[in-house]
């Protein structure tokens, strides 16, 4: 028995190391070759225009981004397609301030106006102050029509009446975010009212208090070969579409752009 | 199709499944089996035909687990959300379940053999009485059972599951049993309809969706999500492995993402302790109150 064992565990480990080797070799082409996923039997039939288009300009060296970034985020909103939160799950633990910057700059220049950033430890929550300086730097290199707009950088979440719909929202969290703040809701929800009178929506309406709502997509920065939520307020994960990203320092454009572009050809059929 | 599978793996199957054992196996695994439709589309064959197919599946996956040491399983069987189709289609989901749960009670002594035990999570309130009863003895027969649980989430949603959890509490706050400050993480997990069960380490969706539905959002907080494009009846043991041997692969990183783990952080021990130890136990006792009264009704 003890030659088969041994056995088991030569395999187990050469799997393993076949399976490295795959996630490297996809990692290498895809440096070489950027590829959209081509999820194209959800598009209408205009789309693939756009998505050949959008190829080939990847392929050859973007040189004007925030253009095609506006092109493309334009073309999601005429198909309804176009989240209007995004949440940034980060599972790296070195952060660049720098790079998650630009790649802000890339979801505002699609149309996306509230942006949450997550991590479980709270290295981009401490960053704050860092954070909102260089955010001032965006606002110059945005497209013309986002110049106006104000930039509001918060930490965790925040209540309606301190939140305004008309700036780009970026909200920093991590773990202290997620359960607790449904604990907290629960205990006023407790305190307020009798136990028979609590049902989903009394619920409902006390967590929407709290902005940011539900985000549409959960982009995961990193290298972990499945999803996972580390801690993101439950509550809010309900329909979120769960995506990955390569590591958010050695991220492209084109990374995003396929990202957006294999949201906006998800089904949600809520149930029916 | 019986509940309980025993058809032997073939010998290259069970190398796969000795060499997996070799790393980390997931002690719990969560299943949304999504792509029934899909799958009797593609067939040509009736929507009914195609959920059936899938129960089959279940009970094919069920056993691979057993024999790759999984020893507790949650599969996401109905959601609240699915009243909204059609009439015909919900009636005839119901008539399903109704087949597939008067067939466990007559296979209750070889799930009992097995040591499985079956729960059924979600707001059974919502179903028709007769199924009510036929979920309730199920759960009854099998529930001195320590070997394997399966975990059946039936007219099921996180989010109902969590609005249950506070309305516990503040029944316990009513009666006096529980103060506010009591309310914690910890206590709002000990309500919800998992409570029994330890969280998943794995949750597997198929059909090609990368979102959980409304499907233990609370519970997978430090779980790793598999997303596979196969639909669900035709998931076969390959893709089975290939989940766990990502789950072995995630699970050094996922640790260094989370250090302090989710449920590692150690509870202060306070002298509320006794008083919430006592309300979790009239709460049992309510929940007890509830089975018996529909087992007992006509």
């Amino acid at each position: 028995m003890g030659i088969l064992r041994l056995l088991y565990v030569i395999l187990h480990f050469f799997i393993t190391y076949i399976h490295n080797l795959h996630v490297a070799l996809s990692e290498l082409v895809d440096r070489i070759k950027p590829v959209i996923k081509d999820r194209t039997y959800h598009w209408p039939a205009d789309c693939h225009v756009l998505l050949t288009a959008t190829t080939v300009k990847l392929g050859a060296n973007i040189k004007d981004e925030s253009l095609l970034l506006q092109k493309i985020g334009s073309e999601l909103k005429r198909l309804d397609k176009l989240p209007i939160h995004v949440a940034c799950l980060l599972t790296e633990t070195d952060v660049n301030i720098d790079r998650m910057i630009v790649i802000i700059q890339w979801f505002v220049s699609m149309g996306v106006y509230c942006i949450s950033l997550y991590d479980h430890e709270g290295c981009i929550a401490s960053c704050q102050d860092e954070i909102k300086i260089k955010l001032k730097g965006l606002v110059e290199n945005l497209p013309n029509g986002l110049r106006s707009k104000s930039i509001a950088v918060y930490k965790g979440f925040v209540k309606k009446e301190f939140f305004s719909s008309d700036s780009i929202n970026i909200f920093l969290m991590n773990h202290y975010d997620g359960k607790s703040l449904f604990t907290q809701v629960a205990q006023r929800i407790v305190d307020e009212l009798n136990y028979s009178q609590i049902d989903q929506s009394v619920v409902e309406q006390a967590i929407n208090q709290f902005y940011p709502k539900e985000p549409e997509l959960m982009v995961q920065f990193g290298s972990l070969l499945s999803n996972t939520t580390l801690g993101y307020s439950p509550w809010h994960l309900r329909l979120t579409q769960m995506m990955r990203a390569p590591n958010h320092t050695r991220l492209r454009v084109d990374h995003i752009v396929s990202t957006m572009l294999e949201y906006g050809s998800c089904q949600q059929r809520f149930g029916k | 199709m019986s509940w309980i599978q025993e058809s032997k793996l073939k010998w290259y199957e069970t190398l796969a499944v000795n060499v997996l054992k070799c790393g980390s196996i997931p002690k719990h695994v969560a299943f949304i089996m999504d792509g029934n439709r899909r799958f009797a589309n593609k067939s040509g064959v009736k929507k009914i035909e195609g959920h059936s197919k899938g129960f089959d599946k279940l009970t094919e996956v069920l056993h691979w687990c057993l024999l790759l040491g999984v020893n507790e399983v949650t599969v996401y069987a109905f959601s609240i959300e699915n009243f909204r189709r059609s009439e015909e289609e919900v009636d005839q989901l119901m008539s399903l379940a109704r087949e597939k749960f008067k067939r466990l009670l007559e296979e209750k002594d070889k799930l009992n053999e097995h040591g499985i035990s079956i729960r059924v999570i979600g707001n059974i309130g919502l179903l028709p009485a007769d199924l009510q009863k036929l979920v309730v003895e199920s759960m009854e027969s099998t529930k001195s059972n320590t070997e394997a649980v399966l975990n059946i989430a039936f007219s099921y949603t996180s989010r109902e599951e969590m609005t249950h959890a506070v309305r516990e509490v503040a029944w316990g706050v009513q009666e006096d049993l529980l103060k506010i400050d009591d309310i914690t993480e910890d206590l709002i997990q000990k309500c919800l309809y998992t409570r029994h069960s330890l969280q998943p380490d794995l949750l597997i969706r198929t059909s090609g969706e990368v979102r959980l539905s409304d499907f233990l959002l609370w519970q997978t907080t430090c779980c790793t999500l598999y997303f596979t494009p196969v639909l669900w009846p035709e998931f076969s043991i390959w893709d089975l492995c290939r989940s766990i041997l990502h789950y072995q692969k995630n699970l050094p990183v996922l640790e260094k993402a989370l250090k302090n783990s989710c449920d590692g952080r150690r509870q202060p021990i306070s002298e509320n302790m006794d008083r919430i130890e006592k309300f979790l136990s009239q709460m049992e006792v309510k929940e007890s109150r509830t089975r018996n009264q529909i087992l007992t009704q006509a």
